[in-house]
């Protein structure tokens, strides 16, 4: 009986004003908040690689790879010369640009297949490991763009030499997990940054 | 025959006394509470919470404005960590929410990189910021790293990039994060 008197005595916690401030918060929130994922694409400068490359093993070849961006399109030469002496000697570049619906396009998929084809596929079993690596500066690249070129070409071409194709799954062995994932993180409390999953050339040097 | 005719009329007494019931139970929760706000709160709470939560989740922020600074997408699954972040606008470079310099016509002017390519305000401010952070490093005993976030419009030409980097350079940044918008999950 007691029990009931006491119940019947309680009213209910007025929720209106709570519900009012959430009804406030959350469109400010929605519309202050970034939804979009912003990540990184980590560059060093030449002189930097340079300077790390002149540390390592004297007795290891140079692999020197180059890609310069033209407003005709790809060069691309390692330190032996062009990886297209034909087309160079002609005057055009290795991948030239497209032009379509008055456009001027770069084909980064045809640069991302040209370089794992004729420099990482034929050179991978003997730069496996680290530490046995045939070139001093496997997975290293120069990017040299000219003044005018626009950034997201080059940002998109610091993907296509990063990213391995997708052909690489059935041709490549012993790769990590098997997935064709590559990034950079840099764990808690440390200095380097570590290269996580499977690059092609992920270790990008910009400019002169 | 018989035995149907008594089993509907039994189903009828029996929906109409439910229907009686439901009716009485709907009159009285409209007498009784007004209004049921509790389930909508608890799903209110949790938006907040998870909102609250995505919104702190980066170290750094890059404010997109359409024709002024709009980010190139990747497909790198790299995360940001904490560095100086220079921001590179078709109108302004912008280092840690200071304007340092304006930009015409998609160029730095002669007056602000006399020498072509070293931006003098934007050297200055950086060798600040790079002493401040020696500074404040020495107190907790680490080492200066020397990193620089970039985030740059996706139409400006490649020389003004070139133009913050070798400044950068100069004033002992030496590596740089390029600023994307992630296209893949991760």
């Amino acid at each position: 009986m007691a029990k009931f008197e006491l119940e019947d005595d309680l009213e209910d916690i007025n929720l209106m004003p709570i519900m009012n401030l959430l009804c406030l918060l959350i469109p400010f929130l929605l519309l202050s908040a970034q939804f979009i994922q912003i990540g990184i694409i980590l560059v060093d400068t030449p002189r930097k690689s340079r300077v790390k490359d002149k540390k390592k093993d004297k007795d290891k070849k140079v692999m020197g790879l180059v890609i310069d961006i033209t407003q005709e399109g790809y060069y691309i030469s390692t330190k032996k010369g062009s990886v297209c002496p034909d087309r160079k000697n002609n005057g055009q570049p290795c991948i030239a640009v497209i032009h379509s619906g008055g456009e001027k396009k770069y084909r980064y998929d045809k640069l991302q297949k040209y370089l794992y084809t004729k420099l990482y596929k034929p050179n991978y079993k003997n730069n496996r490991t680290k530490k046995d690596a045939a070139f001093a500066d496997w997975g290293k690249v120069t990017i040299r763009p000219q003044d005018q070129i626009e950034y997201d070409v080059v940002v998109h071409t610091l993907d296509a030499s990063r990213e391995l194709p997708n052909e690489a799954k059935g041709d490549l062995e012993g790769l990590e997990s098997g997935s064709l994932v590559c990034s950079f993180k840099k764990p808690q409390g440390k200095k380097k940054w570590e290269l996580r999953g499977n690059c092609m050339f992920p270790l990008a040097a910009l400019g002169r | 025959m018989y035995n149907n005719d008594l089993r509907t009329a039994e189903e009828e007494a029996i929906a109409k006394k439910l229907a009686e019931k439901k009716a009485a139970r709907r009159n009285k929760k409209d007498e009784d509470n007004p209004l049921a706000i509790t389930s909508l709160m608890d799903a209110l709470t949790i938006i907040l919470i998870f909102l609250l939560k995505s919104y702190g989740s980066d170290p750094m922020s890059v404010p997109q404005k359409k024709n002024e600074l709009m980010i190139p997408k990747s497909t790198s699954m790299s995360n940001m960590v904490e560095s100086v972040d220079i921001q590179i606008s078709r109108t302004s470079i912008v280092v840690k929410g200071k304007k340092i310099i304006t930009i015409n016509n998609l160029s730095i002017s002669s007056q602000d990189a006399p020498n072509g390519y070293i931006i003098k305000n934007l050297k200055d401010r950086l060798d600040d910021l790079r002493n401040k952070e020696i500074e404040s490093k020495q107190i907790s005993s680490k080492k200066f790293q020397g990193e620089a976030f970039i985030a740059a419009d996706t139409k400006i030409p490649w020389k003004l990039v070139d133009q913050v980097l070798k400044t950068a350079v100069r004033a002992r940044y030496l590596r740089f994060s390029f600023a994307i918008v992630k296209t893949r999950g991760g």
